[in-house]
């Protein structure tokens, strides 16, 4: 069974089209990158799947169900931390651990939830309102967490939270695929999906660009592994861009940065700096970084 | 059950609130001084005295309601605590019917504390607690109060902002219990109805108690009245009925409650 489906999903808010034509599926088990710049239309999908809106046109499965017709059914599966929340601001952080015990039928120690997110007894006992951007994002997790989800749906879930946050949650993420559940995890920050995501899909004015997994992806787009030489002096009459794979070349003071859309072409370069007369000092090597792939994919809509 | 669930944390949550607490405070202050005040200024009677807090409360019971639940739907919506909620198991009716049953807990709950108040004030000043007369306005009182916040509720359900819900619960005060006398009276000059003494008809005599407030009046003059020496009695016309005021206060808790949850129900919550 796949954990999400949707079939040529679309919604638009008066003029504006903010899913189109969307087929996204995700299998389960997998922990799958939903990635996006601001606006892409990550949000508004999310909401589908939630019932928080109804689409125009098409359908989305959720666990085998209907997104809409049998919302509670899919929600009773789920664990969501959604983007924009607020907290009830007079009620404790264990009240809200409560809450989602209850309205899941779970039998969760609160405590140990809050435990599990990072909030202290001390603070578990606290107001929300009181709580810091990143508490509030713990929290929210940690109902999201109650009753064991089939499917966890994280919608930019390291919002506010401080790098050490982030990898904690990037431990959960992956405890929960460990045991079992599906994760979906929204994100425009795109170190967060690259340490844990099995596959990712990249959605840019409502449409799907890409679905693969990052080294796919990375293969599929053949860029932007860089070699850089340093040289105790540079050689005139390199030629480098003549090489086969070399796509691109910068000259510092004392090295070249080469870009090589295939990996035997750093031999190459090598090579030819040193024929041409260069004593190489230093070599360093970088792959492409999710940052340049996500620009790759989604720069030339722009 | 899931509707139990969200209404008991929503009365919890709102319980804290110091807005509510705040006309809650003024409920009971009111209550305890109009019992309180004719006893100790001359000879009166602590019946009457129950009676006499029917004006004001009238008035005041409105606003309670409104203040304690125009936000209960509208406000969260604007504030994301309901993408919160809506990500748990309840549907969307469980929210709108937990949030009624909250805040009808919590205006009866105030309702109850004011007249157990005057009740204690009736002890002190007069030596005695007239008992059927106390129940009768308490009683009256809470359907009165729970009708406004059917009002409330489903205003808040109908819409997106808390700007615009409270708009229209002002609205709604200011044309069912400032306005609507005015408004008839308009009414009345317009068609020829004979102002004072003269023959009106059904028709006009239910329309002015069809108010929420201007209806729990009539039931009172009925229903407490008719314990009072004096008083005004159950009115004989089948539209100005004990029944017919019930049916009109029923109708004010649940048609706004159900257009709202209508409204709420199709709404995209992006």
């Amino acid at each position: 069974m796949t954990a999400i489906r949707t079939e040529r999903l679309t919604k638009r808010f008066g003029g504006l089209t903010a899913v189109d034509d969307l087929d996204l599926t995700v299998q389960e088990g997998e922990v799958f990158g939903f990635l996006g710049p601001n606006g892409a239309g990550k949000s508004t999908t999310i909401n589908v799947l939630l019932d928080f809106v109804r689409p125009t046109a098409g359908t989305a499965t959720v666990l085998g169900r209907d997104a809409q017709a049998e919302s509670t059914a899919v929600r009773e599966r789920l664990g969501v931390l959604p983007e924009g929340f607020d907290l009830y601001d007079r009620l404790s952080g264990r009240a809200h651990i409560d809450l989602a015990v209850d309205l899941k039928d779970a039998d969760d120690d609160p405590d140990a939830v809050l435990e599990r997110v990072g909030l202290a007894p001390e603070a578990g006992g606290r107001s929300a309102g009181g709580y810091s951007q990143g508490m509030r994002q713990r929290l929210a997790l940690g109902m999201a967490l109650v009753g064991e989800p089939d499917l966890l749906v994280l919608d930019e879930p390291t919002n506010g939270l401080d790098p050490n946050g982030a990898r904690e949650m990037r431990a959960i993420v992956r405890e929960e695929a460990d045991r079992g559940a599906t994760v979906f995890f929204s994100s425009h920050i795109l170190d967060q999906v690259q340490a844990v995501c099995d596959r990712v899909g990249i959605i840019d004015g409502g449409s799907l660009v890409a679905v693969d997994t990052i080294d796919g992806l990375r293969a599929e787009v053949g860029t932007a592994a860089t070699i850089t030489l340093e040289v105790d002096a540079l050689p005139t009459e390199l030629h480098l861009t003549e090489l086969e794979g070399v796509s691109g070349v910068a000259f510092g003071e004392a090295s070249v940065t080469a870009t090589c859309t295939d990996p035997a072409a750093k031999v190459a370069v090598v090579d030819r700096v040193r024929e041409a007369g260069g004593t190489v000092q230093d070599i360093t090597t970088s792959e492409a970084s999710l940052e340049e792939l996500f620009a790759a994919y989604t720069g030339e809509r722009r | 059950m899931r509707w139990l669930a969200v209404a008991r944390k929503d009365f919890e949550n709102a319980a804290r609130a110091y807005l509510v607490w705040g006309v809650a405070g003024v409920l009971a202050a009111l209550v305890v001084l109009i019992v309180a005040v004719p006893g100790l200024v001359g000879d009166f009677s602590a019946r009457l005295a129950f009676e006499a807090t029917t004006q004001a409360v009238g008035t005041v019971v409105p606003i309670v309601a409104l203040v304690a639940a125009y936000l209960s739907v509208a406000g969260e919506r604007e504030s994301g605590t309901l993408r919160l909620l809506l990500s748990l198991p309840p549907s969307r009716r469980d929210v709108v019917v937990g949030k009624f049953l909250a805040r009808a807990a919590l205006v009866v709950a105030s309702i109850l504390l004011a007249f157990a108040l005057g009740a204690v004030a009736s002890l002190a000043v007069y030596g005695t607690v007239p008992v059927d007369v106390a129940l009768g306005t308490a009683a009256l009182t809470c359907l009165l109060g729970v009708s406004f916040v059917g009002v409330a509720v489903g205003v808040s359900a109908s819409v997106g902002s808390r700007a615009r819900a409270v708009a229209l619960a002002v609205g709604f005060f200011v044309v069912t219990v400032v306005l609507w006398s005015p408004l008839l009276l308009a009414v009345q000059v317009l068609l020829g109805i004979p102002l004072q003494g003269g023959p009106q008809p059904d028709w006009f005599l239910f329309l002015e108690s069809f108010p929420p407030s201007s209806a729990f009046g009539r039931l009172y003059d009925s229903i407490v009245g008719s314990l009072l020496p004096g008083g005004p009695g159950a009115s004989d016309t089948v539209f100005l009925s004990d029944g017919a005021m019930l049916a009109v206060l029923a109708f004010w808790t649940l048609l706004p409650l159900l257009f709202g949850y209508w409204r709420f129900e199709r709404a995209d919550l992006g």
